[in-house]
């Protein structure tokens, strides 16, 4: 009830909460006194005269009002615990760590992407490139054949003796 | 700053590790070779219950054999793995008197591809009393082809009939 007493005493509450802040004062003594001081101090201020401030002044003392209420706006914003966030690597500890784990990282993607970028183990995808075949032996015919799935090259001599008449067609389903 | 540095030492040291670590040396390359027999003798029995039999130890190729072919059954015949160089022949005996020979070639071009040239031979005994002149039996160059196989990839081989049915290789190479 204490936060509505600068309210109450500017005639500034609805009536129905008015008549509540009313209630409350005749029966807490503490908010009745805060009352007195509320209404002590508007006094002293409606008697009191505004001083003197040159242009310049004022000027200045208006920017920093509304920079120092930005900063509390910001503040109020966001929440408590991003806050009161230290930075991540803050401390030497945390640095090292932060170090150490890039590291691992790093070699555990060199290990399995590593060799691929290096040509040095395959990626599994079996590349063949046939330049030239041949066979010197009667009754054979060989033949290249390509298959996508699975990716593989096959080189398959057609004998007579066994697939009569299957060159051409491939080995079985090819 | 120093920490930084070191990192970045690691980093380049790590991505450097895989080329040195999986190379035996710049020359070397292995070579697998997997020799099976495929048949359809039992064809319409296979064919009738949708399934395809292949060995154990094919589980490998399974799919690509399955995929490939309409053979219903599949024996394996071996398994080698031999190292050889650029130049030198890498020669794996088959079944029924016939061979593979490999030989790797310098790279024309092509990161990552190793060339080779691969020959299917079948020994052919000559007919008549051996003589000295004539003890090393005919061969017979079934197959010779020129490759270019990506390094760790797989060509598959095949065709020669074998009393047990038709002779496929696996073949594949890798540094």
């Amino acid at each position: 009830m204490e936060r509505y007493l600068t309210a109450y005493a500017d005639g500034e509450l609805p009536e129905r909460l008015r008549r509540r802040v009313e209630r409350h004062l005749a029966e807490c003594e503490a908010c009745a006194r805060e009352l007195d001081s509320i209404r002590t101090f508007d006094k002293i201020l409606d008697g009191a005269s505004a001083p003197a401030v040159s242009g310049g002044r004022w000027h200045r003392f208006k920017s920093e009002l509304t920079a120092a209420l930005d900063r509390v706006d910001r503040e109020a914003l966001w929440p408590k615990r991003i806050r009161e966030t230290r930075p991540v690597f803050g401390n030497q500890l945390g640095r090292r760590l932060a170090v150490a784990g890039a590291c691992v990282v790093v070699a555990i993607v060199a290990l399995t992407a590593g060799p691929v970028w290096f040509g040095g183990r395959s990626t599994g995808s079996g590349v063949c490139i046939v330049e030239s075949i041949e066979t010197m032996a009667a009754g054979y015919t060989p033949m290249t054949f390509r298959s996508n799935d699975p990716e593989m090259t096959v080189i398959w001599v057609f004998s007579e003796e066994v697939e009569p008449g299957l060159a051409g067609e491939g080995p079985g389903a090819m | 700053m120093r920490h930084t540095a070191i990192a970045l030492l690691i980093m380049l040291l790590t991505l450097c590790l895989p080329e040195a670590a999986f190379c035996d040396s710049d020359d070397t390359i292995v070579i697998e070779v997997t020799s099976m027999v495929a048949s359809s003798a039992e064809a319409s029995r296979a064919d009738a219950e949708g399934e395809i039999e292949i060995d154990p130890q094919l589980s490998g190729l399974r799919k690509k054999l399955r995929s490939l072919f309409a053979y219903s059954h599949y024996a394996f015949l071996g398994r080698s793995s031999s190292q050889t160089k650029i130049g030198e022949v890498c020669v794996t005996q088959l079944p029924e008197r016939f061979v593979l020979e490999v030989e790797p070639q310098v790279a024309k071009g092509g990161e990552g591809l190793i060339e080779m040239t691969v020959a299917l031979i079948r020994d052919v005994p000559t007919a008549g009393r051996p003589t000295p002149g004539r003890q090393r039996p005919e061969r017979e160059i079934v197959l010779r082809t020129r490759i270019r196989l990506e390094s760790g990839g797989t060509v598959l081989l095949g065709g020669p009939p074998t009393a047990a049915g038709v002779l496929i290789l696996a073949l594949s190479a890798r540094r």
